[in-house]
């Protein structure tokens, strides 16, 4: 009585409908047309925005910056950048599972992976932009050729954003703008910045701020390096009495905050990380040790490398239910914390144990440089997601909040 | 893709929790638990009206729809009888194909107890079988896989019974059946470690309940505790701690649900099974962990009911093998794989067809 359930309806599926296999087996095609793993990987290592050297708009760096215009050109053209994009500004209208597909198989082969501006500061602009910023922005977002780099965080408002105090006041048709932003990612490249400015009283917190859109080569904006361990393109940005159209105003003044959620929301919606790759590299590895090791040794490198196995199906999954929930018309705040913590957390485990595993086993490292210095740039780099993008502490309260129903403190 | 239930699952869920809401009473499952057959009977019978035995033999309820009743009845803590007899036919089920088996489903009468021999002295195996609830089977389903598959069928009117005692609610006994006295049941390799696989995830399903119900406990208890001037529940420590717990058990539950869609799908599944179990293991460990020591001391007593989900969750894991024995498996599958390539997204996937079943 209680079984005999319409055939039509499908309870938990955990399977690729046909569609979404084939486009999934379309964009595998088109990489390894148009960009095929040769002589190791297309774009090197430095594909998250860091170069093994380190060095600050270098040539290794232009090259790379050429690169990734090529590359988003060919996305471009055939489709798959903007895949899940509103059909009304030029996307696909595909599903977030599509999208997912996408940026995990660029991911996993090493190749740029819906950057900040297509993924994030594009979403929040749809919602808030003006027609004019919408018409004029999206269709060059699209196309590669307007990137923004994002300027929330100054040096006394990390975590606690709303305290910022970059002040922007009206004057005429303009604001006037001074202050200071820090750790202003991919500025040097960027075409844009996404800013967040204090409008309203000092003590208003987000109910005054306001975002508005600056061109990088304004008069008066200065843009200077900051060095950091991994070599992540950082930057410190300086306004200085900078003069920005108001018509570059996202939406009213003193609601940018809500502008600024939306676009941080979908930053960590859809994650996907290298950490699957890793994993493959770290196995591999292991797989190819001599079998004359020291009796035990390898049954515990097994058992560390089944243990990272474990925890990564699990963000996998993790990531795969928030962009279901996506497509079934559910924001997923607290289910998007989960998956970014779960995943960055892993990552620097994985990259720590590797490192651990490599100079337990290795015996002349050497000879397995690669492998070493695989590890060790993701080591650099790997501390930064577990607080980018909302540090892990925050969305810990997000999920107990928001998922568990706990009390606000 | 979509990982919510469907209506009839989440039918299924409301009808088994509106059946053992009795037992969200402390002081009426302490009294069942001490009582003679240490079950509570009204459960048995109402959970048995569900039909979900004939369901999983006809093929009409599918493995994650029998892992919704798993799930709930892991939320509220209850140990029954129904649990165990339910695996037996689930094992049976998934090693179809002989007739004796067929004929044994046809009955659907008896109530069976299911076994596993492990392996007893010399490396052959055990002549003794622990069985759950043995005292109210009829006949038990009995599986090895030590020294060549075999799967058997016993009567168990006349067997000898040797009570243990049992770290939880579960009643167990070590019953003597010596190996190729029962009716042989013509088991494949193939298929006796299909069965394996379901009822150890189904298993599972049941553990993430157990973290769940832990949770909620924990979760509700926090939000009213006042200390120092304040729910303690707003208090980042415990907030966070609680968050890593849910975020685990949101993961551990979709691994089980995902490996046994898969095993239901005929997908390899051999790896993500080990996974799954593995998840559930450590969540719900980490998940009655979390709940004892938010509670403090009132967690302890017995007369609040947590210690039912603390003692259940760790005896439940331990009858899987344990996390250290899912973890090796976990391992051995690893390494197993002919290229070490990882799950990235979902089936169908040209590279999940290559990896040896």
């Amino acid at each position: 009585l209680l079984f005999t359930r319409d055939e039509n309806e499908v309870p938990v599926d955990f399977g690729l409908a046909p569609a979404e296999a084939e486009y999934l087996e379309s964009m595998q095609r088109f990489f390894d047309t148009w960009f095929p793993e040769k002589d190791g990987l297309p774009f090197g290592e430095g594909v998250s925005g860091h170069s093994p050297s380190g060095a600050y708009l270098d040539d290794e760096f232009h090259a790379w910056i050429q690169l990734e215009h090529h590359y988003n050109e060919r996305l471009s053209d055939a489709g798959f950048r903007g895949a899940d994009w509103p059909v009304e500004y030029g996307g696909g209208g595909r599903s977030s599972l599509d999208q997912w597909l996408l940026m995990e198989e660029q991911c996993y082969r090493h190749l740029p992976n819906g950057d900040i501006t297509i993924r994030s500061v594009s979403r929040a602009l749809m919602q808030f932009g003006s027609d004019a910023q919408k018409r004029e922005l999206l269709p060059l977002i699209l196309r590669g050729e307007v990137l923004f780099s994002v300027a929330y965080t100054e040096p006394d408002a990390g975590s606690d954003l709303a305290s910022l105090r970059t002040r922007a006041v009206r004057d005429g048709e303009d604001y006037l703008v001074t202050g200071q932003k820090i750790y202003t990612t991919f500025a040097q490249r960027a075409t844009h910045i996404w800013l967040a400015v204090r409008t309203g009283t000092e003590e208003s917190r987000h109910r005054g701020i306001s975002v508005l859109i600056v061109p990088v080569d304004t008069p008066g904006v200065t843009i200077q390096n900051l060095p950091v361990q991994g070599g992540e393109k950082t930057n410190e940005v300086f306004f200085d009495g900078t003069r920005v159209p108001a018509a570059n105003l996202v939406g009213n003044e003193n609601e940018g905050w809500a502008a600024i959620t939306a676009a941080l929301a979908h930053e960590r919606m859809q994650m996907h990380s290298d950490v699957t790759r890793l994993v493959e590299y770290l196995a591999r590895w292991l797989r190819a040790l001599p079998s004359d090791m020291e009796p035990g040794r390898q049954e515990w490198a097994d058992r560390e490398l089944a243990s990272l196995a474990a925890d990564l199906e699990v963000g996998r999954l993790l990531a795969l239910q928030t962009v279901v929930l996506m497509d079934e018309g559910v924001t997923p705040i607290s289910e998007a914390a989960s998956a970014k913590i779960w995943l960055t957390e892993l990552r620097l485990r994985l990259v720590s144990v590797a490192l651990d595993l490599i100079a337990a086993l290795g015996r002349d490292c050497t000879r397995d440089r690669d492998e070493l210095a695989r590890f060790e740039d993701a080591y650099l780099y790997a501390p930064v997601r577990r607080f980018a993008g909302g540090t892990n502490q925050v969305l810990r309260s997000v999920v107990a909040q928001r998922g568990l129903g706990l009390p606000r403190s | 893709m979509h990982t919510s239930d469907s209506e009839d699952q989440a039918m299924l869920r409301e009808i088994v929790r509106g059946i053992v809401a009795s037992h969200t009473d402390a002081a009426e499952r302490n009294r069942i638990e001490q009582s003679p057959h240490g079950f509570d009977l009204s459960v048995e019978e109402a959970l048995g009206q569900l039909e979900l035995h004939s369901a999983v033999v006809d093929g009409i309820a599918s493995l994650t729809t029998v892992a919704c009743v798993f799930e709930e009845l892991g939320r509220s803590a209850v140990a029954t009888p129904f649990t165990r007899g339910l695996l037996a036919f689930v094992f049976l089920a998934a090693a179809r194909g002989s007739d004796s088996a067929i004929d044994l489903l046809e009955q659907r009468g008896p109530r069976i107890a299911l076994g596993r021999r492990r392996i007893g002295e010399n490396g052959s195996p055990s002549e003794t079988v622990e069985l759950g609830w043995a005292d109210v089977a009829d006949h038990a389903l009995v599986y090895s896989t030590v020294g060549g598959p075999l799967l058997e069928l016993f009567p168990l009117d006349e067997a000898e019974y040797e009570p243990l005692e049992s770290f939880d609610t579960e009643r167990t006994s070590r019953v003597l059946l010596e190996p190729g006295v029962g009716t042989a049941l013509d088991g494949t390799t193939l298929s006796i470690a299909s069965g394996v696989m379901s009822v150890n995830l189904l298993s599972a399903a049941g553990l993430i309940g157990l973290a769940q119900g832990a949770t909620e406990l924990t979760v509700n208890y926090v939000s009213q505790r006042q200390q120092f001037g304040q729910a303690i529940g707003k208090f980042q420590s415990v907030q966070h701690a609680l968050a890593d717990v849910s975020i685990r058990t949101t993961g551990a539950r979709l691994g089980v649900y995902e490996a046994l869609w898969l095993l239901e799908h005929d997908k390899p599944v051999d790896r993500l099974s080990a996974i799954a179990v593995y998840q559930a293991t450590v969540a719900s460990m980490e998940a009655t962990h979390a709940a004892v020591q938010f509670h403090g001391g009132i967690g302890h007593t017995i007369d609040y009911g947590l210690h039912h989900y603390y003692r259940r969750a760790k005896a439940e894991g331990i009858r899987l093998g344990g996390r250290l024995e899912a973890l090796q498996r976990v391992a051995v599958e690893i390494r197993a794989t002919p290229d070490p390539v990882v799950l990235r997204h979902l089936p169908p996937r040209v590279v999940l067809e290559d990896v040896a079943r």
